[in-house]
């Protein structure tokens, strides 16, 4: 079965999916390193957020008072970087607020003479604008939210708990909240897809990654595979490292949504824990801890690890495709060779080159996390047979 | 002693209609411009080329994505109080802009409101707010009336646990597609008057935010006029057709802008403050704010600065602005005021200014404001502002007061006072 592995077909498509991870990779440090530098997830995430808690049958933006209010202002310092994180605990004490406390329902709760029934001037104050409120999704949704918040609260004699019934509701909030960020997060990795195919696209136009010319290459360079399939075998925790810095677990580098879940059980579970170590905690917090940990000092993830990311597996990867003469880098880009009249210009040629870029830039729209995980597979199963 | 700033702006780009510059540029630019100016380098770099390069729309619409990009209204007008003493109060007037056919705002017109009532709990003493109402916000007259009363009527509590009224005034737009006649704001005006409570509307011959939908301005030029029982003249829509700027979408801007001054222009105003100086009734105060625009005074007095149909502008009553506002002034009509606002950094206009306020008959109508942030490059505001008050202040022998405090402090008190804003 190991030669199963040498059968040049394989080594050849292995060597194809190791130059799509090593092209992904760098893409995606490319794209982080925009994305950063533009605040973008951030943006992304409040005009997520302006769209969702719009409403119109009341003229008001509850987005837009959630993100002027003291708490959440307080998060960014300036108005084109957006905070990118918003614990979903903040959002609901937040949204609470700027409901129970507007204007314009203050002042037709001002009309309306009935009793406080609630004793915590913020709840009645917030269930009160529900019900003046004009009738709008968002209002449907919390009002909803309240009801069975209200029906859970019941105790055993059908007396409501109001205590209880606060946390329901907040409860309520937090879990719709975080239903809504999954989505967000979902939006967010479709349009980073898109955006990854068209960079892998254009940067493999420009210096020539294109998969059909690279099969062929490594089809009738047996050398340069087994070159490659080398330097990953002796780089792959290295690369794998990298790839976990640009992604945890997903196709794309959504993680700041994503993790606004996780952020609040480690904020839960180290107020919980405060004054122990982890030691004294128990097996499963100490595991849930330290994954979380990770996950959020993944999180610093910065414009200059982003920088210093292009720049390193640029060079590295300069270096091998010199190396072994992998016809790849602007030197090879096939409209420089066709102005230096190197080669001819041929309709057939130049449809089969961007077929290939095409395919390339396929390829990085899936993500270098994908690529690796694949060729992680790839290269058990061959330990294993082996 | 307190002083007034009448005419300021602190809403952010949340606060207008997501197309807004749609309205007044290409389709494509707009967005490109939208785009490129989201990222804080991008601002300053687009800035930069505008103001050296832009001339003095440039320079104004650097100085708008500037600050209108701002985090919120807090940030904005705590750089506007930045630029000022600390003796001046500022009224910031609130804009509904989402009839404008641009779309509606990010922030929604009610969440525009929420957002400067944040900033009148924190500076209660140095933000008086202007309510902007427009006909369309509401189904009817009374509608709109009610919602205000409502809106003036509810207090506001501060830290302290003190409760004040959030709103000192109105403000109306009518160049974006209505007149100050409009059958629906009747009410709400019977209701400023009994009140006494200011209104601020503005009458700046081609400038400003204006209406730039032909199909709706074809229809809305001639409504009825419920002050008076005759027919109002016929206003037509003035059109010509470029057919660049229609390729290019810019839909004829210079037309529509054109075609807006019927809604702001003096003569407007005439009936309706006829109106209220009959009977028992209380003036209604308005302020006709930019004195007709520094350039309709500039030609006014001889200069032959201005665009060629500037003399004699576009509207019902082909007369200079400037002097149709000083003839209203002086024809002994109760409540009305006009301020200087957009116009501060235009010097020449300063002799002409200092002869008004010495003026028997209406120097006592003329306000102090500046028209944050819409004038001219922030990092200039300053020295305006100063050179303004140092002019200003010179000691007059003949009067007791200053020019400086008579147009900032005296003439805007009388302007202010209310039911909900009594000034010191």
């Amino acid at each position: 079965m190991t030669n199963f592995f040498n059968i040049p077909l394989v080594s050849t498509a292995i060597s194809i999916l190791i130059a799509w991870a090593l092209f992904s990779l760098f893409c995606s440090y490319f794209h982080e390193g925009i994305v950063q530098m533009k605040g973008e997830r951030g943006r992304f995430m409040r005009d997520q957020l302006f769209l969702q808690l719009k409403d119109k049958a009341n003229g008001i933006n509850w987005a837009s008072l959630v993100y002027t209010h003291g708490s959440i202002d307080t998060l960014s310092n300036d108005a084109s970087n957006p905070t990118p994180f918003i614990s979903a605990e903040q959002f609901t004490r937040t949204l609470i607020q700027v409901i129970a406390n507007n204007h314009a329902s203050c002042s037709l709760k001002n009309q309306d003479q009935n009793s406080s029934s609630y004793k915590s001037p913020i709840l009645n104050q917030f269930l009160k604008s529900l019900q003046v409120l004009k009738t709008s999704d968002i209002i449907l949704t919390l009002s909803q939210i309240s009801r069975e918040a209200e029906i859970k609260s019941l105790n055993d004699k059908g007396v409501l708990d109001e205590a209880k019934f606060f946390q329901e509701i907040q409860s309520g909030i937090q879990t719709w909240y975080q239903s809504l960020m999954l989505q967000v997060s979902n939006w967010y990795k479709s349009k980073t897809q898109q955006r990854l195919f068209i960079l892998g696209c254009l940067l493999g136009l420009v210096i020539n990654v294109d998969s059909l010319q690279l099969f062929s290459y490594f089809q009738n360079h047996p050398e340069s595979r087994n070159s490659l399939i080398q330097y990953y075998q002796s780089h792959q925790l290295e690369l794998q490292k990298q790839v976990d810095s640009l992604s945890q677990d997903s196709l794309v580098k959504a993680r700041t949504i994503e993790n606004c879940h996780c952020r609040d059980k480690f904020m839960i579970l180290t107020k919980a824990n405060q004054g122990k170590d982890t030691l004294a905690m128990s097996q499963k917090d100490s595991t849930m801890y330290a994954g979380y940990h990770k996950q959020i000092s993944l999180d610093t993830f910065s414009i200059h690890s982003a920088l210093t990311g292009v720049k390193t597996s640029a060079v590295k990867m300069d270096s091998l495709i010199q190396k072994e003469g992998v016809p790849i880098g602007i030197q090879y880009n096939y409209f420089l060779q066709v102005k230096k009249k190197m080669i001819k210009l041929k309709i057939t040629d130049l449809l089969l080159k961007l077929l290939g870029v095409l395919l390339s830039g396929l390829a990085v729209s899936f993500g270098a996390p994908f690529w690796f995980d694949a060729l992680k597979k790839a290269f058990s199963l061959k330990s294993y047979f082996s | 002693m307190i002083y007034y700033n009448v005419h300021t702006h602190i809403l952010t780009m949340g606060n207008i209609p997501k197309r807004f510059l749609n309205q007044y540029l290409p389709g494509p630019l707009a967005d490109a411009l939208d785009k490129l100016t989201n990222t804080k380098l991008g601002a300053y770099i687009f800035g930069i080329i505008l103001s050296l390069y832009g001339g003095s729309w440039g320079k104004q619409y650097a100085s708008f994505l500037k600050i209108g990009k701002s985090k919120s209204q807090m940030d904005v007008f705590e750089n506007l109080m930045e630029q000022y003493d600390e003796d001046i109060c500022f009224i910031a007037l609130t804009e509904n802009l989402e009839f404008l056919g641009g779309g509606s705002s990010p922030s929604g017109f009610e969440g525009q409101i929420e957002e400067i009532l944040e900033v009148k709990r924190r500076y209660p003493e140095r933000l008086l707010v202007f309510l902007g109402i427009d006909p369309r916000w509401k189904e009817n007259g009374p509608e709109l009336r009610d919602t205000i009363v409502r809106y003036f009527e509810t207090k506001i509590s501060l830290n302290n646990g003190k409760e004040i009224y959030p709103f000192a005034g109105l403000n109306i737009r009518p160049s974006t597609g209505f007149f100050p006649f409009d059958i629906r704001l009747k009410e709400s005006f019977e209701w400023a008057s009994e009140n006494k409570v200011p209104i601020m509307s503005h009458c700046y011959f081609m400038g400003g935010i204006f209406n730039n939908d032909e199909s709706y301005l074809r229809t809305a030029l001639n409504p009825i006029n419920p002050y008076t029982n005759e027919p109002s003249p016929f206003r037509k829509y003035f059109f010509k057709r470029d057919y660049l700027k229609w390729f290019l979408g810019h839909n004829n801007s210079f037309i529509n802008r054109m075609n807006c001054s019927y809604f702001i222009e003096p003569e407007a105003y005439r009936d309706l403050l006829g109106y209220f100086q009959k009977g028992k009734k209380n003036p209604l105060k308005i302020c006709l704010a930019h004195f007709g625009g520094a350039e309709q005074i500039l030609i006014s007095h001889g200069y032959e600065k201005g665009r060629k149909l500037d003399n004699p502008p576009f509207g019902i009553l082909p007369e200079n602005w400037y002097q149709q506002i000083k003839d209203l002034l002086s024809g002994g009509i109760k409540g009305l005021f006009t301020d200087i606002s957009f116009s501060l950094f235009e010097t020449a206009i300063f002799p002409y200014l200092k002869d008004n306020l010495n003026n028997p008959d209406f120097g006592d109508k003329i306000l102090f404001g500046d028209d944050y942030y819409l004038t001219e490059p922030s990092w200039k505001k300053k020295s305006t502002y100063k050179n303004f008050r140092e002019v200003f202040s010179a000691k007059n022998n003949a009067e007791s007061k200053t020019l400086w405090e008579k147009i900032a402090s005296e003439n805007p008190k009388n302007f202010l006072k209310s039911k909900y804003y009594l000034p010191e």
